[in-house]
């Protein structure tokens, strides 16, 4: 198990190496650079290319890697060339907000779509069922931005419930944080919770016509400890590996919530650097989500361990 | 129980009718705006600005965002009244100019501190004004100059030649000329300044990069006690704290003044003007003159440095509709021929080749093609849709100048790759955008040989330019302007389309003393 771990560990670390030599000169290769989010536009041919040469842009490619790549080994990512702070401090500052909204999101799509799964199946075939895949199908169609947009209108600007937009810190009171992570989390969490309740759904529907609930319902248990104990135990498999791909997936979706509802999270970082030429950010931030991707599948992988006797690693 | 259940939906939905009445009256109720009354201290300003801002220091950035949050913390010399008039700031008069126009003196206000509690001087002055011309505009004007400090409190500037505008240059607003201690500019050297300490009525609490700048009343500023007018007078600090934060969808920050999260809407969209309008709890502000939107054209590109083509670009363009179509809406907007707005005082001129504006004169267009080299080689147009203004006008522009027998490619890219390809001078021919407008002409991008344009001009545009490079006399400057506009109009330099003006949402219980072309929050108080 160790060496397995080790191995993982290993090519981890591989991956995020290629990730970042691929970025580093991926951006690059795209016309612009931070000079003009620096000088705004008025700025003359002559000011733009002395900013250029102080920040070493005028330098050959190799030569920049070189300087980058020197500091990434020695763990550090270099500094903000719009923000001029570390791209470590960047990145930490941006941490929590983009971690709550990704852990509170998981918890909406894991309890809304496990919950929807298993009414479903166990109402096959009735109106509910059908009602609860029309929901599904309904997160999965409607775009996470418009949703943020729709809830915004209603729950902030008509109704005053909620704060149109920004982000609670935890230093400020859990209640506070809640309040803000209400909107973005369910508005970002409704489609995964779809996708995860049509494989619940397909997945204790199988698990339902298995032997084994069938024996177990003989011995007279009730209903719901044979769907909850018995098949959905063993229905969760691939649910769980869907769930996997729903956090990779949250992540992407975490640029577009964090921007309608301007939470200053690392997704946002990752759209403004894009936009500035910010390569040191852009560069840790993409190792970084690297790493974040590689940990996750990880994470599935171990916990098969726990759900399924029979796996193991070596 | 189906019906027992259908009561229990039919009370719960009765409940929940009521409650929402309850809120929609409470919202209506709330809507309200009171009467602006006596300015009262206190409050926080929350202001929804598009972006976090590249630096707090003008000397290093012409960005208009940097100055809008800066000239809260940092002042200079000299500002622009409403009128155009440059007064006095942290100066305590005018300039003494020598008859040959090579010597400034200029005598600094005594009593004013910093905001780390040290004094002004001469000597904060001659190193902020060497700083400034080593990193931003004053490069232009100070070039070969020097600046010393006769004593404690004088100034002064001997210039290699005469300039015409150092006086007006050092109270403008973008890459403003704005004033630092010593002992700050040794500690930073040419870094750009994120922790200003300047002698504004607000002083920088707090930058948490890409989320926030907070600015703090500064108890100990020492202002002006005239009438604030423009960018000038008294700068009233009503407010504790003014807090810029960063929200860069248009849409956020519009949801955001509504709900009450944000007191002020910076950059609202032009298509949320007549709703705000029409609402009781915010209003909106026009800020005019904002910019001149103009078809730039790239003088360094063989096709066009044809004269007749550009003429025959000009006499196609039909003003009007394309500016309806690129912003939505004509109150955001005003057609002029005149390239120094009226609001910025005397440069202003609404006559000279105001015949070769806004012509829409597609057979004179045709005839002028004729005349000129052009044998269908394909314009290229480069445009961004991040700025939809830029791509709408574009493509009606094209629409119009196809129409006289062009051939055109519109390249659409995002803005940093549009400004990294019009940088290029081989890779576009005309660009379609919003510019930054100034008093004078040497301070207008565009008008000037050292843009990225590439524009020199006709003989007879560059002779009366660099003349009043270093014209001093006012009435004299406007003279040479007047020819020069004409000129430029004649040489068909860029297209001059209309001034566009920014929209900016403030919340009802908002109230402003006096408006700028630029964002203020001093002279602003909330009830």
């Amino acid at each position: 198990m160790t060496a397995y771990l080790l191995r993982r560990f290993l090519s981890m670390l591989a991956t995020m190496l290629v990730v970042g030599i691929v970025v580093f000169f991926v951006i690059r290769s795209v016309p612009g650079d931070v000079t003009s989010a620096l000088l705004g536009q008025d700025a003359t041919p002559q000011q733009i290319e002395d900013l250029r040469r102080r920040l070493n842009l005028d330098q050959p490619w190799p030569a920049q890697f070189a300087a980058w790549f020197g500091g990434v080994v020695r763990g550090d990512l270099g500094n903000s060339t719009y923000m001029r702070i570390p791209v470590l401090q960047a990145l930490a500052q941006r941490l929590e907000p983009t971690a709550m909204l990704a852990l509170a999101a998981t918890l909406v799509a894991v309890t809304l779509g496990i919950g929807l799964g298993v009414i479903a199946a166990v109402r096959h075939g009735t109106v509910t069922d059908y009602a609860v895949m029309v929901v599904a199908m309904l997160g999965l169609s409607l775009p996470t931005f418009w949703l943020g947009l729709l809830m915004i209108m209603l729950f902030a600007v008509t109704l005053q419930w909620l704060p149109a937009a920004g982000y609670g810190a935890l230093s400020d009171g859990v209640g506070r944080t809640v309040r803000y992570l209400v909107m973005p989390a369910v508005a970002l969490g409704f489609s995964q919770a779809a996708v995860i309740a049509r494989m619940t759904r397909a997945s204790l529907l199988d698990a339902l016509g298995e032997d084994f609930v069938r024996t177990a319902k003989s011995k007279g248990l009730p209903p719901a400890r044979v769907v909850l104990r018995h098949a959905l135990r063993n229905a969760l498999l691939p649910v769980l590996t869907v769930i996997g791909l729903s956090i990779a997936t949250l992540a992407g979706g975490v640029v577009v919530t964090e921007t309608v509802f301007n939470i200053p999270g690392a997704g946002r970082l990752v759209i403004e650097s894009v936009q500035r030429r910010d390569y040191p950010v852009l560069q840790g931030a993409v190792i970084a989500v690297a790493a974040v991707y590689a940990l996750i599948n990880l994470l599935v992988d171990l916990s098969y361990l726990a759900l399924d006797p029979r796996v193991r690693y070596s | 129980m189906v019906r027992h259940t259908t009561k229990r939906s039919a009370g719960i939905l009765a409940v929940a009718i009521l409650v929402l009445a309850s809120l929609f009256g409470l919202a209506f109720a709330q809507g309200g705006a009171a009467a602006p009354g006596t300015p009262v201290s206190g409050g926080t300003l929350r202001v929804a600005i598009t972006g976090d801002p590249p630096t707090l220091d003008p000397h290093t950035s012409t960005a208009v965002i940097v100055l809008e949050i800066a000239s809260h913390v940092s002042e200079y010399l000299y500002a622009r009244d409403a009128g155009g008039t440059v007064t006095p700031m942290l100066a305590a008069a005018l300039p003494t100019i020598s008859a040959d126009g090579l010597t400034y003196t200029i005598p600094v206000r005594e009593g004013v501190v910093f905001h780390d509690g040290s004094s002004l001087d001469a000597g904060d002055v001659v190193d902020s004004l060497d700083r400034w011309r080593r990193l931003g505009f004053g490069k232009g004007v100070l070039a070969g100059a020097t600046i010393a400090a006769a004593d404690d409190h004088t100034v002064v500037i001997t210039l290699p030649a005469p300039v015409g505008i150092l006086t007006g240059v050092l109270g403008w607003t973008e890459g403003a000329a704005v004033i630092y201690s010593s002992e700050q500019i040794a500690a930073i050297g040419d870094s750009p300044n994120d922790a200003p300490i300047g002698t504004g009525p607000y002083r920088l609490a707090e930058w948490t990069r890409g989320q926030e700048v907070v600015l703090e009343r500064f108890d100990g500023y020492v202002g002006l006690t005239d009438a604030p007018s423009g960018d000038a007078g008294a700068k009233n600090a009503y407010l504790d704290t003014i807090r810029f934060i960063a929200v860069s969808d248009a849409a956020t920050r519009q949801a955001g003044l509504e709900s009450g999260e944000y007191d002020v809407n910076y950059r609202a969209a032009a298509s949320d003007l007549e709703y705000m309008n029409a609402s009781d709890s915010m209003y909106a502000w026009l800020m005019r003159p904002g910019y001149n939107y103009i078809a730039l054209i790239n003088h360094a590109s063989p096709v066009m440095q044809d004269l007749k083509l550009r003429q025959a670009i000009q006499a196609a363009i039909d003003v009007y509709p394309l500016m309806l179509g690129a912003f939505g809406d004509d109150a955001v907007f005003a057609l002029t021929p005149t390239i120094v707005p009226a609001e910025y005082g005397p440069m202003a001129n609404t006559t000279a080749g105001a015949e070769l504006y806004d012509q829409h004169d597609a057979v004179k267009a045709m005839q002028l093609l004729s005349e000129s080299n052009y044998d269908g080689q394909t314009i290229r147009w480069i445009t961004s849709r991040d700025f939809d203004y830029q791509y709408r006008g574009t493509l009606i522009a094209v629409d119009q100048t196809d129409a006289i027998g062009l051939t055109s490619e519109i390249i659409v890219r995002d803005w940093a790759t549009t400004v990294a390809t019009r940088a290029d001078p081989t890779a576009w021919d005309i660009f379609i955008g919003n510019f930054t407008i100034a008093p004078e002409p040497e301070m207008i991008s565009y008008l000037n040989p050292t843009y990225l344009n590439g524009y020199t001009g006709s003989d007879e545009y560059a002779a009366l330019l660099a003349e009043l490079k270093t014209t001093a006399d006012p009435d004299r400057r406007v003279a040479i302007w007047s020819d020069a506009q004409a000129a430029f109009y004649e040489d068909a330099g860029a297209i001059q389309m209309a001034n566009t003006f920014l929209v900016n949402g403030y919340a009802s219980d908002v109230h402003v003393e006096a408006r700028y072309f630029l964002f203020q929050a001093w002279n602003t108080w909330k009830e």
